[in-house]
């Protein structure tokens, strides 16, 4: 067990089962970091640093540059996926997804169910997603509701070094198509890591704080700032469970169900837009199931429904805070 | 005037913890405390703990009241004998300087690995005086070095203390091979040699315990005591249905149940504790290696088998530490060692009588040197 940045974590996973598994490769734009240029192979790594070392540890056969055509990448991981290989492609930001949806949501999510059963298709599609970077609106989003709203598809996200390794071995490892979504603004967040090769399950949330005033369900960054608002509200003599579903296909629902039912009192912080977002599947699934233990309103904190704005000061406020969580926790609460 | 006010501070327990929440206090404003006496109760994300005081005196203000959290080194009472004036404690507070947080988040503990007949074994280590005999710590089945969180800085006081990881748990390498007593123990044994050279003080608890009574035996004169905490092997047979649902758990709420067997109090459980447990068992190999283990050293009369033999062999004085309320070995009073039952402790002493342990630990080491 050492401290890793989140980066490190999911290096560190990809090289661990490219060692233990000749079937992994990787792929994707930039993946070697400037492949062709000379002395540079290598240089960085991907885009954000997550592949570095894979080239130079397992050649170029098992870790390829691709062309700037997603398309063309990620249906090749499809059919990768169905001769046996296990490749892991990284698209640069999720936002690109729009260019070779059809690859994701017509293919490989329906490979199993199309071919009766007898297909597989273990591919991982890595991407960053997340507002924060100063990066606009194309590059910025969190797009995870479509893909969880396609069955098929396995959609994992990540909100620390620990499981950030551990989900993506299991993503890995995983015979379906999984769509793996990294915060790009937790890349350089540390915590403690196992050294050693571990999975954590898909559909098991992790209960981050227990407390019997209120339960947050946060994702992805927003647990952080959950955790944020929880000491504000801790000092106030407030208590809060925060619960990290960590995927939201297949979602833990159990749990979730398990806390709202505790504490009575419900606050969904989600980084997506709200319509149709986490938030909203989440504040529906508790109000179907768990409707006489509530004693408030489930609140959602969400951004607004707009783009991501570009200008610091209004990307800062579109996104969820700690004291946006707090107030709200305050306000069911106080119900 | 000022030295007569005392300050109480959140505790830092083992390597991590960077806050604590004051969970209740056991005592008022006004009220005596004497030295050793429970008066606050801390929560950590891993688990509930009583503090006891350091020294005597009066309980003259509480500043981070029960249901709030403090980082650890926060100043969250203060004692003071009644002769000094309110106006004093007021100005102490003020000016009571709060450790810089990254002063509070450091710990005298330090981690590192050691080879040992073919395995790398992680070490936590509290250096404590060189001059005095070293002590190794031995934790239990499923567990790691955090299981001593409460005891090893204090006990570091007095000498080195390394808490040595066992094979296939907490940092140390994956052996589903090395899973007999008799297997443990010599890796265990080879580390001991890079460790402590010359004599040692051993403790251990639950199958570390089992372990170290082995090792005690081996050493002959080498092993200046040896302290057993809930030792396998020398009373009635281990509950297997607590290893049996250890070893299955792999979702939290099974996880959740296994562990709550350990301790009497049930919500001294915590979530990070649960969590931690978790993802330790889905290391590649571990829980292979935790059923060997179960098998080749706990279960169906392995961890009892030679231990008496193995007590008798120990020169050393022998100190048995046991929780009345223990779920997963039930107490005994083996014969030939001095045995103390705690009232109202499960399986866990170390952590839920932790002051009691530690100064029994410290207090029997020093006797022996």
């Amino acid at each position: 067990m050492s401290e890793k940045t989140f980066r490190a974590a999911l290096n560190e996973a990809l090289h661990q089962e490219m060692a233990a598994n000749p079937d992994v490769v990787v792929f994707g734009e930039d993946v070697t970091g400037g492949l062709g240029g000379d002395g540079e192979e290598d240089a960085w790594g991907g885009a954000f640093g997550v592949t570095k070392g894979l080239l130079a540890a397992y050649g170029r056969d098992r870790v390829l540059d691709t062309p700037i055509s997603e398309s063309a990448f990620v249906g090749a991981a499809g059919g990768a996926a169905l001769t046996g290989l296990r490749p892991v492609v990284e698209i640069m930001f999720v936002d690109f997804i729009g260019v070779c949806l059809d690859q994701v949501m017509n293919q490989a999510a329906k490979f199993r169910y199309m071919f009766g059963g007898k297909a597989r298709t273990p591919m991982v599609l890595r991407a960053t997603f997340g507002a924060g970077a100063r990066s606009a609106s194309q590059h910025s989003q969190a797009l995870y509701p479509i893909f969880t709203h396609i069955p098929g598809l396995k959609v994992v996200i990540p909100a620390t070094p620990h499981d950030a390794k551990g989900l993506l071995i299991e993503a890995i490892r995983d015979d379906d198509p999984v769509i793996f979504l990294e915060n790009k603004m937790l890349y350089d967040v540390t915590g403690e890591v196992p050294d050693q090769s571990y999975t954590v399950p898909f559909g098991e949330a992790r209960v981050v704080r227990e407390g019997g005033d209120a339960t947050i369900i946060a994702f992805g960054r927003m647990v952080g700032r959950a955790e944020d608002a929880a000491k504000t509200l801790a000092k106030e003599g407030i208590d809060v469970t925060i619960v990290d579903p960590r995927t939201t296909s297949p979602l833990d629902t159990e749990t979730i169900l398990e806390f709202a039912e505790e504490t009575g009192r419900v606050v969904v912080v989600d980084e997506a837009n709200p319509r149709c977002g986490m938030a909203a599947d989440i504040a529906a699934l508790i109000a179907e199931e768990a409707f006489d233990a509530l004693k408030a309103p489930i609140l959602k904190v969400t951004p607004p429904h707009t783009p991501v704005p570009y200008a610091p000061e209004l990307e800062d406020a579109y996104l969820p805070d700690a004291a946006r969580i707090a107030d709200a926790v305050r306000r069911v609460t106080q119900h | 005037m000022t030295d007569r006010i005392t300050p109480v501070t959140m505790p830092k327990w083992g390597m991590t913890m960077t806050e604590g929440k004051v969970s209740g206090w056991l005592k008022s404003p006004g009220d005596a405390i004497e030295k050793g006496e429970d008066f606050v109760e801390i929560e950590t994300e891993k688990i509930t703990n009583v503090v006891e005081a350091d020294t005597s005196g009066t309980l003259r203000r509480i500043v981070v009241p029960e249901g709030r959290s403090a980082p650890c080194g926060a100043l969250i009472a203060v004692m003071a004998p009644a002769a000094v004036g309110d106006d004093e404690i007021d100005a102490y507070l003020g000016d009571f300087a709060a450790p810089e947080s990254e002063e509070a988040a450091a710990s005298a503990l330090t981690g590192r690995t050691v080879e040992a007949a073919g395995l790398r074994l992680r070490v936590v280590t509290a250096e404590g005086p060189p001059e005095a005999v070293p002590a190794v710590l031995l934790h239990g089945f499923g567990s790691d070095a955090a299981s001593w969180m409460f005891n090893h800085e204090e006990l570091g006081r007095a000498r080195t203390v390394h808490a040595v990881e066992l094979p296939s748990h907490g940092g140390s390498d994956v052996d589903a091979d090395c899973t007999t007593l008799d297997a443990l123990a010599t890796v265990l044994g080879a580390a001991l040699g890079q460790l402590a050279p010359e004599r040692v003080h051993l403790a251990g608890h639950s199958l570390g315990g089992r372990l170290a009574l082995r090792l005690a035996a081996e050493l002959g004169e080498r092993a200046a005591s040896l302290a057993l905490i809930a030792p396998a092997g020398l009373g009635p047979e281990v509950n297997a249905d607590f290893v049996e649902q250890f070893v299955a758990a792999g979702r939290r709420r099974p996880m959740k149940a296994a562990l709550q067997m350990l301790v009497a109090d049930k919500d001294a459980i915590g979530s990070d504790m649960i969590e931690r447990t978790l993802s330790y068992k889905r290391i590649d190999g571990v829980p292979e290696a935790l059923r060997a283990i179960a098998d080749g050293a706990l279960l169906n009369g392995a961890a009892a088998e030679g231990a008496f033999e193995d007590l008798a062999a120990v020169t050393a004085p022998v100190l048995v530490l046991w929780g009345e309320a223990d779920e997963v070995l039930p107490p005994a009073e083996p014969e030939g060692a001095e045995t103390r039952i705690l009232p109202g402790v499960g399986h866990m002493p170390q952590m839920e009588a932790a002051g009691e342990v530690t100064s029994a630990l410290a207090r029997h080491m020093e006797a022996a040197e």
